[in-house]
């Protein structure tokens, strides 16, 4: 995960990040917040990752907005930087991803074959179909993520 | 003091992580309907599909 990433500052007791998006279209500042909402069987902590555009001086979270700033594969690299903030401060712990939209969920799912080699270095991926949840392989279309930790 | 793991020091190494200030408050994230509806679709999702435990023991052997 050697790509170009933004500098990003983090809140690490909610475990959220920020940063700024930069392009043709000005500044969009950008939020990504892993929230606590269940856990495994085995206790594990699983957190939803929540990423989106704050609007309204910086009130409202959306991610439906297209930007159009042309640095998409530098936005993805600074999410996926952020996965491995939280791994690495939780250590043992679940993360769910799902865009609000299929073309969202796309995204995700470009960016974890665009990392496939450096991701599994560190983490499993599994992926989900209408099947149920299966080891990450690249080539099927999966509507959720969930990242953990190797162990 | 607690020990630093391989992974930590790999990734403080490779990236240097700022923390610092986030904009808007942890409550107001929680009370945003963009997060609740991410929360509850997550939610309905695990309680269709729970975690697969079975496939973190095969990966394990």
């Amino acid at each position: 995960m050697d790509k170009e990433i933004y500098n990003f500052t983090f809140n690490k007791e909610d475990a959220t990040f920020q940063f700024d998006s930069i392009g043709p279209k000005g500044k969009i500042r950008k939020l990504i917040s892993y929230i606590l909402f269940d856990r495994m069987d085995d206790g594990t902590p699983v957190l939803n990752l929540a990423f989106g555009d704050l609007e309204g001086n910086d009130q409202n979270i959306s991610d439906t907005v297209i930007s159009n700033n042309p640095d998409r594969d530098k936005v993805l690299a600074t999410v996926a930087r952020t996965v491995l903030q939280i791994i690495d401060s939780y250590n043992k712990v679940g993360i769910i991803a799902q865009g609000s939209t299929p073309s969202r969920t796309r995204l995700y799912q470009i960016s974890i074959n665009a990392y496939k080699e450096e991701i599994d270095e560190y983490f499993e991926v599994k992926g989900l179909t209408d099947k149920g949840w299966e080891i990450f392989k690249k080539g099927t279309n999966y509507s959720s993520f969930l990242a953990t930790k190797k162990v | 003091m607690k020990k630093k793991s391989v992974f930590s020091e790999t990734l403080n190494k490779k990236y240097k992580a700022v923390e610092g200030g986030v904009s808007i408050s942890i409550e107001d994230i929680r009370k945003s309907p963009f997060i609740i509806k991410k929360l509850e679709n997550a939610k309905a999702t695990l309680k269709k599909y729970p975690i697969p435990m079975h496939l973190f023991k095969e990966n394990k052997n």
